[in-house]
């Protein structure tokens, strides 16, 4: 290196010289990285290699782990045949709307990953959407549909990503053709694949739909008390099932469901009952380690609600340090754990229309392993 | 400006070390100056600077710029010691917002490379953000003509794309 002109050596990046185009590709990717999904959705449609860069699995994956999560409220305006999907943005509390082409079925929202919406509709048809760059995806129908004209405990699809393939699948939980309620079927499609793939039958059936959290689904199964209950847990890279018993607790009060919160494996319970109008509700956290301790995270005052309403916390989820709780259909509840009050308050006026809650990042996560690019090359 | 640039550090401490642009234009900095650049920091440590730093992906006014900036950040860069030429953080703040504002889109590329070949993060990030703010909220047209990029879809290539796109949000 005496003469100090060489700038070899492995930790010099290398620019193209007499490059035609104005930046060269490791530095177009620092500006990508900069950008919001929803303008990177635009840049995909400039040029083929842009195009390329952009459905990159790597880059996608990177860009996604940059994105900030934000708050989505689905709902069917069923006078105007479409759907509205109203985003919280954080910092500004702008709305956005979807619009979807006619159709004239109603669809609703089984789950969010990554950016995707996991959509169903009373046929019990599969749609994948992402709403940030207008891609969608109709599945194959599942094996099983038949009695789904609404998503039951024993009949729901949620949507996982596991982290070490990079693949995206949708699971299935149905009950049989031999009516068994301690038994629940399970199929998986692989987003990319052909098919519906039957992983077999399994103890225990749900209580609930089921929650993602990091590669993994997780259940409350039914048993003749909650103290009782188990989790069941799908791991999406294996296909295998495992069981965990409700942390040991007093009293499991009146009723008891699963959420994900700040990336781990949540369990509400809420005390009282039928007769006890329910009051509290008490958040533990799975230790995402050991997957076997649990952490009294978060004590929750209840609004009152009408004796008659059993309560039910529908979606509850963390988003920009807060909690969200939807109650009932048209109503979101928030509990800031930065302040003094424990209660849960109500966030938003009630909603014109029914809707459902889901956590959302912008993504450019592609329905199609290669996209366009294949074609087109 | 190399004198200029010189000057302003000499009591800065340290050895001196000159930087050599592709036009042959020197600029003497110093050790903590020179080293806000990865790149030039590595060849510190490995003793290889004694007889100038050439430069030859990086023109003269561009370095001029990348010496200006350099100096102007030598003080949080600095960990230790002598922080009185150190400018406030404000005085900072106005001086990179009138650096990347001023910039013709050509000129602001070139710097992005000269950030990235030498590998300054703090730059790279400033004028980077500067071409994602320009980039946000336009259409692939627009973008086409900001960065002189030809649209190499076929029409029926751009219409299995947009038909793809039904779904949209809408502002």
């Amino acid at each position: 290196m005496r003469g100090g002109s060489t700038m070899g050596g492995k930790k010099a990046k290398t620019v193209e010289r007499n490059d035609h185009r104005l930046l060269c590709s490791d530095v177009l990717t620092e500006v990508f990285h900069r950008l919001p999904a929803r303008t990177l959705a635009s840049c995909r449609l400039v040029c083929k290699s842009w195009m390329s860069e952009l459905t990159d699995p790597h880059f996608v994956h990177e860009h996604l782990k940059r994105s900030q999560q934000k708050l989505l409220l689905f709902a069917n305006d069923k006078a105007n045949d479409r759907s509205l999907a109203m985003v919280l943005a954080d910092d500004t509390g702008a709305t956005y709307q979807l619009t979807r082409p006619m159709a004239s079925r109603s669809l609703f929202v089984h789950n969010s990953c990554n950016g995707l919406l996991c959509l169903g509709d009373s046929t019990g048809a599969v749609q994948l959407l992402n709403p940030t760059t207008g891609e969608s995806a109709t599945l194959p129908m599942p094996m099983y549909t038949a009695g789904s004209s609404q998503f039951s405990s024993c009949n729901w699809h949620c949507l996982g990503f596991c982290p070490s393939t990079k693949e995206h699948k949708v699971v299935h939980f149905y009950l049989g053709a031999h009516f068994d309620s301690f038994n629940v079927c399970c199929e998986i499609f692989t987003i990319g694949d052909k098919s519906w793939r039957q992983i077999g039958s399994f103890h225990g059936a749900p209580t609930d739909r089921g929650v993602h959290v990091n590669g993994a689904v997780y259940y409350l199964t039914k048993f003749r008390y909650i103290a009782s209950s188990r989790i069941n847990c799908l791991n999406l890279e294996s296909e295998n099932f495992d069981v965990m018993m409700l942390p040991p607790r007093k009293s499991y009060g009146g009723h008891c469901s699963l959420a994900e919160l700040e990336g781990k494996l949540c369990l509400l319970v809420v005390e009282g009952g039928h007769d006890n109008p329910p009051r509290t509700m008490d958040i533990l956290m799975l230790d995402s380690g050991d997957k076997t301790t649990w952490t009294h995270r978060y004590h929750i005052s209840l609004p009152w609600l009408m004796p008659s309403c059993y309560f039910t916390p529908k979606h509850t989820l963390f988003h920009e340090g807060k909690i969200w709780v939807q109650l009932l259909a048209r109503n979101l509840y928030c509990y800031d754990p930065s302040s003094s009050s424990t209660e849960l308050k109500m966030a938003c006026p009630e909603s014109e229309f029914p809707f459902s809650t889901h956590t959302f990042i912008e993504s450019i996560v592609p329905l199609r392993k290669d996209y366009f690019i294949k074609q087109i090359q | 400006m190399a004198a200029a640039a010189a000057e302003a550090t000499i009591d800065g401490g340290g050895k001196m070390i000159i930087l050599i642009s592709a036009d042959g234009k020197r600029f003497e900095v110093t050790e903590a100056v020179a080293s806000q650049s990865q790149l030039i920091s590595n060849m510190i440590e490995d003793d290889c600077t004694e007889n100038g730093v050439r430069l030859p992906n990086v023109d003269g006014d561009i370095l001029t710029m990348v010496v200006d900036y350099c100096n102007m950040h030598a003080g949080d860069a600095a960990a230790d010691g002598d922080t009185t030429k150190a400018s406030s953080t404000e005085e900072l703040k106005k001086f990179d917002a009138e650096l990347v504002q001023a910039l013709e889109n050509p000129v602001l590329f070139k710097l992005i490379l000269a950030a990235n070949f030498l590998n300054i993060k703090s730059l790279l990030d400033m004028t980077c953000q500067r071409v994602a703010d320009m980039m946000s909220g336009k259409t692939p047209e627009q973008m086409r003509e900001t960065f002189s990029i030809e649209n190499d879809f076929t029409p029926e290539e751009e219409a299995a794309i947009r038909q793809e796109n039904a779904w949209a949000f809408d502002d």
